[in-house]
């Protein structure tokens, strides 16, 4: 089964992701910010990145551009719930931008995350 | 300040007391005659009556009152209606009653017998002051509310980041609940009553980002080189290693009337784009910002600029190029020369909705192989 990391700093969106797709039978791996996911990256690369971009360290649209540098055509679905500077629809165009396959604005129904996972995995 | 004495008269309200009753007929009478609004009294307990009713902004008061001296009415004015400006009028002017006047908060006086030239001046200088006062006033309250309302609209941002977060976590968790839950029971409702009020939640969150952003779209003034300052910041850890910025600003504090939160994604969209057109092969951005001012109507690329001072903002890249037909549709929603994944084709028709929304221009000029400039227009506030 596929393998995937999350890379989020709320700890429970980690966890609820983490839950919802082990349940749907994927292989999960959680990092808190883009630098912990970079280097979870390094040791083995994933099928999946879903990737938060506001994040302190190394926040989701600086890490999704080193992801694709290093790792040219890996899928990554970028999500977001929106910050001070801009909403989440233009956090996510941003990311669209720099490549990533797939965006997800924050709250999402397990219905709709599951879909897009599957949907990207099988492009 | 002549400007000033062109209020309207009506709106000005004078009171006068003198127990020379001719000499307080004939100031009502040049009064009248310039359409001010008078009141008029012989003695101070009359005066006081008056103008609890009055309301008056300027009082002209004689120094002697019959028994009652002048400056005391001044005080007793002042205590009842602190805006009051009163001018002492006296025919004996000593030093001594001057500062005396002037410590009950008298703010000049007349010596008599004045003409009504000196009058008139003298009238007109208090109602300049009355004018700045509530000028002052008003530009207070607009200053708090802009203030308040930038806070909302970036309270508003905060708050759905996180609340968003947690709206999540709360449904995603239930979902996972309902898996091992038997359909018919109480807890099955429970956790159906629980998604329902997340996604009640959801749309509250919609609404005050709605909200928050119409209360950031209230237009203000904007140091145009700040926000760019913002982008450089935003994009520095973003730029691929090939890319290099060449700074060209002539007018570092050039200010406009606008929206910061939109005007900042338009340059965001434009030095984007720009690094994009050179993600390859490496080379230059150019951001330039000057002031140009129009004499006359201009025709810049097919785009009529109307004569007036603007603050001009350009992002030049040395990447591949545009073709011309290509840049005709440039600004087209959906129009992309981007591969998938590269671009919805939306940024620049919605930077081009912006700019036209703040009154500018944004024009694109471009040679293939050469690179590609886009420049906005935006009508300068200084």
């Amino acid at each position: 089964m596929a393998r995937i990391l999350v890379i989020d700093d709320d700890e429970y969106i980690c966890k609820s992701l983490q839950r919802i797709l082990e349940k749907d039978g994927y292989e999960v791996k959680l990092a808190e910010d883009g630098e912990a996911g970079l280097d979870m990256v390094s040791k083995e690369i994933p099928d999946l990145i879903i990737i938060d971009i506001v994040m302190p360290v190394k926040e989701g649209i600086e890490t999704i551009n080193v992801l694709l540098k290093k790792y040219p055509g890996i899928k990554i679905i970028a999500m977001s719930g929106g910050g001070q500077r801009l909403d989440a629809r233009q956090y996510l165009d941003l990311a669209y931008k720099f490549g990533v396959r797939a965006t997800i604005k924050k709250p999402y129904e397990r219905g709709e995350i599951l879909e897009l996972v599957k949907k990207v995995l099988e492009s | 300040m002549n400007n000033l004495n062109l209020q309207d008269t009506m709106n000005k309200r004078i009171l006068i007391v003198d127990d020379n009753r001719d000499f307080t007929d004939s100031l009502v009478e040049i009064f009248e005659q310039r359409k001010y609004a008078i009141a008029f009294a012989y003695d101070a307990e009359n005066g006081i009556k008056i103008n609890n009713s009055f309301n008056a902004q300027v009082a002209l008061i004689d120094i002697r009152l019959g028994k009652v001296s002048g400056i005391d009415l001044v005080a007793e004015l002042k205590k009842i209606h602190p805006d009051i400006i009163c001018i002492i009028m006296t025919a004996y002017v000593s030093t001594e009653t001057v500062i005396e006047a002037m410590q009950q908060g008298a703010y000049d006086y007349l010596c008599k017998p004045f003409n009504t030239y000196d009058l008139l001046a003298t009238i007109d200088r208090c109602f300049d002051k009355v004018y700045l006062e509530n000028e002052k006033i008003k530009l207070q309250a607009q200053l708090l509310q802009s203030h308040k309302l930038e806070t909302i609209g970036s309270l508003a941002g905060g708050i759905a980041h996180d609340f968003n977060n947690i709206l999540t976590s709360i449904a995603n968790n239930a979902e996972i609940v309902k898996d091992d839950v038997p359909n018919d029971s109480t807890a099955q409702e429970c956790l159906n009553d629980i998604l329902d009020v997340c996604r009640n939640a959801k749309n509250i969150i919609n609404q005050i980002l709605t909200f928050g952003r119409q209360m950031e779209s209230v237009h203000k003034p904007i140091i145009l080189y700040d926000l760019i300052k913002d982008v450089l910041k935003l994009t520095k850890s973003i730029m691929p290693g090939n890319i290099s910025i060449k700074e060209c600003i002539d007018v570092r504090l050039i200010k406009i009337t606008g929206d910061p939160a939109r005007i900042f994604q338009v340059i965001l969209n434009l030095f984007t784009n720009a690094c994009q057109a050179m993600e390859e092969k490496g080379g230059t951005i150019e951001i330039g910002l000057q002031e140009k001012v129009f004499n006359s109507e201009t025709v810049i690329e097919n785009t009529t600029i109307p004569k007036g001072k603007y603050a001009v903002f350009n992002v030049r890249d040395s990447g591949v190029g545009i073709g011309t037909e290509s840049l005709i549709h440039i600004f087209d929603p959906f129009y992309t020369t981007k591969q998938t994944g590269k671009g919805t084709g939306l940024g620049l028709s919605v930077a081009n909705g912006i700019v036209k929304d703040h009154n500018g221009y944004i024009i694109a000029a471009s040679e293939i192989g050469k690179g590609t400039t886009f420049t906005v227009y935006l009508p300068s506030l200084n």
